[in-house]
């Protein structure tokens, strides 16, 4: 076979790409039948949210309350309530949104470090925070029965303390080192990308 | 231009930059709908400052460079290699040993030789890419090199 210089590869090129492509309807298609599911599942989760808030809220103001820290638990757990689902959508954004894909390929790469490194320090210093709100809450919300009755007090604060212990050092220890690794891995492999854009 | 006809006169040319990006057809097709997702839902914020292929192109290799992130499906480079098929028809052959020739290259610079083979000015190369104009001649000109040569030497194999 003779040699090919550049302007026979080029043609070798354009003769291709006749693949059988969907045509634009069904693409338009999916894109509806994605902004659905998404819109479902937005409505079922703030469904869900809402209920178990003014639940929560009902029974902070129909109980009457001795002391104050029960009232304190109670806005405490929404709050944490609140700032996980705060973080939780902000983390899915972030999943889902993949940057400004409009951008020259540099910048992009660039700001896609950018979001995966709001994506880590969200995910580890949001899930310590919504912890600590959540399990302070709980141990202001209980002080107010444990102190009605000693034996139920002491049972509960174990119990609940050893839960939560559990879920801080073992669950979330290993959620967030798992969440690391992949995390670390794709900032890794863009800085990589980037070095080698930049070398050459 | 409306959806239907960007995607009539810019998926082909999307397709064969995807699969200089990934040789892989079908991972190509998936690229190529996921970008006209993305041209379907960013088309309200095209504002004229490029030209409507350029941003066409801008957001195909953005898709493709994100796959970087998902490590398990790294495309193919498959080199050395003997051309497994001789029996296809001659350009088909070719079309094949090309793609893989492509993907011996550095990621940027498969991106950078599809849209040169696609014709596009050097200018508009730089503003998809993001890389000077100064610089991309440079690199266009020993990324053709090294195509030609190794596209030459495969086809011996």
């Amino acid at each position: 076979m003779s040699m090919k210089n550049f302007d026979d590869i080029k043609n070798v090129w354009q003769t291709s790409g006749e693949e059988s492509l969907p045509d634009a309807g069904e693409i338009t298609l999916r894109i509806q039948k994605t902004r659905r599911r998404m819109i479902r599942k937005n409505i079922i989760g703030g469904t869900i949210l809402c209920f178990t808030f003014f639940y929560i809220c009902f029974i902070g103001w129909y109980y009457h309350f001795e002391q104050w820290t029960t009232r304190a638990g109670i806005v405490i757990i929404l709050l944490a309530i609140l700032l996980g689902v705060t973080f939780n959508t902000r983390l899915v954004q972030l999943l889902l949104k993949h940057g400004d894909l409009t951008l020259d390929n540099a910048a992009y790469l660039h700001q896609l470090i950018h979001l995966r490194n709001t994506q880590r320090a969200i995910r580890t210093k949001g899930i310590s925070l919504y912890f600590l709100l959540l399990t302070l809450g709980i141990v202001l919300y209980m002080m107010e029965f444990a102190r009605r009755s000693l034996s139920f007090g002491i049972i509960a604060y174990t119990l609940t303390l050893a839960w939560i212990a559990f879920s801080w050092f073992y669950i979330r220890k290993k959620t967030v080192a798992r969440q690391e690794r992949e995390i670390n891995e794709q900032i890794d492999n863009i800085e990589k990308l980037i070095k080698r854009m930049e070398k050459e | 231009m409306e959806f239907d006809e960007l995607y009539k006169t810019f998926s082909p040319k999307i397709f064969r930059l995807c699969m200089g990006y990934v040789n892989d057809k079908d991972w190509a097709k998936d690229l190529v709908q996921e970008t006209f997702i993305q041209v379907w839902k960013n088309l309200h914020t095209f504002r004229n400052e490029a030209a409507i292929g350029t941003w066409i192109f801008r957001i195909a290799s953005n898709i493709c460079l994100r796959q970087i992130e998902h490590s398990s499906r790294m495309p193919k480079a498959e080199i050395p290699f003997q051309v497994e098929d001789r029996t296809e028809a001659p350009y088909d052959a070719h079309i094949e040993l090309l793609y893989k020739c492509i993907a011996t290259l550095k990621e940027a610079e498969r991106l950078i030789i599809s849209l040169v083979l696609e014709d596009l000015p050097q200018k508009e190369i730089a503003a998809i890419t993001g890389i000077p104009e100064g610089n991309i001649r440079v690199k266009i000109h020993r990324i053709k090199q090294i195509l030609t040569q190794r596209f030459n030497e495969y086809e011996k194999l």
